[in-house]
């Protein structure tokens, strides 16, 4: 092999997977070898062969990467790919200090659930009031004007409702059902983070002195807080119209341990918790 | 050697080349292949071309007195003499280390 067909080889290898100039500094630098092979007294075909197959050097080359196993991260970088790399850790060593037979009663845990739903509940609320009454506004303003947005006069609304089109009436209460969607999801997906990111409380358990902790007791990960929270609690709850969490309370309330269905699926259970305790 | 323990080990030698004088890649080859003979010639074009990636050094063409093609000069940037040193002491650290289990 000389010269010319090395480096042709070498470069039908690495087309397409590498920039064209990645790929041209390649070649010069293979080129650059042949010519101080040259220099030495040696063949094309002897540095060819020394070199060995170029498709071999292809897959070196591809394998170290793009140029960036040397590469260096801020602190800032290493700080998330530590935090990523954690947020799907699920083995996290028991805590020794909870004591998972202490489990929180079932009238302080609706009462926990009742603190959140009033908190977190007027900060949510609020900001889909800010969302929604724009909207409301909107759709009044159109019905007092006695156009619609179509412009079909309001008063034919009723009639026109089955042809698509005319139907601002029923946009309207997709909107609020939306609405209420947006807010279990913003509540729930609150209680997310607050329960992940404070290691099982959310305000209303924090008042009470209850936590939320794994079987085993160890801390949740923000995996099982996603499950037990949004997964459970509000997506499938709100797939049976909200029987879930009813259902799921009077199944706590009559069982032994108390468990819901949010605790079976995330494996978790609510002990008392004195927050005194580290 | 493994691999990746070789890689950073040859990054390692071609900075402190690198961090002396200005040299092109040819040359840069010779002087590791005296220390590790086994070492590939594409291994240490790789390594330059990384450490170029990474800012670490820069490259210019250089006429060669005796005539024929011009040569592909490397040279360490700040950021790169920076790295350098930190690599060397690194490696101090770890061979007091590692001697100090081997004794």
């Amino acid at each position: 092999m000389n010269r010319k067909e090395f480096l042709d080889e070498l470069e039908n290898a690495l087309a397409g997977r590498l920039t064209e100039s990645d790929i041209r500094e390649i070649t010069s630098d293979y080129g650059d070898i042949f010519a101080n092979g040259a220099e030495n007294g040696k063949s094309e075909e002897d540095v060819a062969a020394e070199l060995g197959s170029p498709a071999r050097i292809a897959r070196t080359i591809l394998e170290d990467g793009p140029g960036r196993t040397g590469r260096e991260y801020t602190d800032f970088q290493k700080n998330i790919n530590e935090k990523t790399s954690k947020l799907f850790d699920k083995v996290i060593e028991p805590d020794r200090n909870v004591d998972v037979g202490r489990l929180a009663s079932m009238s302080r845990r609706l009462g926990a659930y009742v603190i959140d739903g009033i908190l977190l509940g007027v900060i949510v609320m609020g900001g889909i009031f800010a969302l929604l009454v724009p909207l409301f506004m909107y759709s009044v303003r159109t019905e007092m004007t006695g156009y619609s947005v179509s412009g079909i006069p309001a008063g034919d609304m009723m009639i026109h409702m089955n042809e698509p089109g005319y139907a601002t009436l029923t946009n309207f209460s997709i909107t609020g059902v939306m609405g209420l969607f947006l807010l279990m999801g913003a509540f729930n997906f609150f209680t997310t983070i607050i329960l992940w990111a404070t290691n099982g409380y959310t305000p209303g358990k924090y008042i009470l002195k209850i936590r939320v902790v794994k079987i085993n007791g160890s801390k949740l990960s923000f995996l099982d807080a996603l499950l037990r929270e949004l997964v459970i609690k509000c997506i499938a709850n709100s797939i049976v119209s909200g029987f879930l969490n009813l259902g799921s309370f009077i199944w706590g309330c009559v069982t032994e341990d108390h468990k819901t269905v949010h605790d079976l699926a995330a494996q978790t259970r609510v002990v008392e918790w004195d927050r005194t305790q580290k | 050697m493994d691999t990746q323990l070789k890689k950073g080990v040859l990054e390692m030698c071609v900075l402190i080349q690198l961090s002396r004088q200005d040299m092109y890649g040819y040359e840069i080859m010779k002087i590791i292949q005296d220390v590790f003979p086994d070492v590939y010639d594409g291994s240490i074009y790789a390594i330059l071309r990384r450490i170029r990636g990474d800012g670490y050094a820069e490259t210019y063409m250089k006429d060669v007195p005796s005539g024929g093609p011009a040569r592909k000069y490397y040279r360490l940037t700040s950021h790169g003499l920076e790295y350098c040193e930190k690599l060397i002491s690194e490696w101090e650290k770890m061979t007091r280390s590692v001697e100090r289990l081997i004794k």
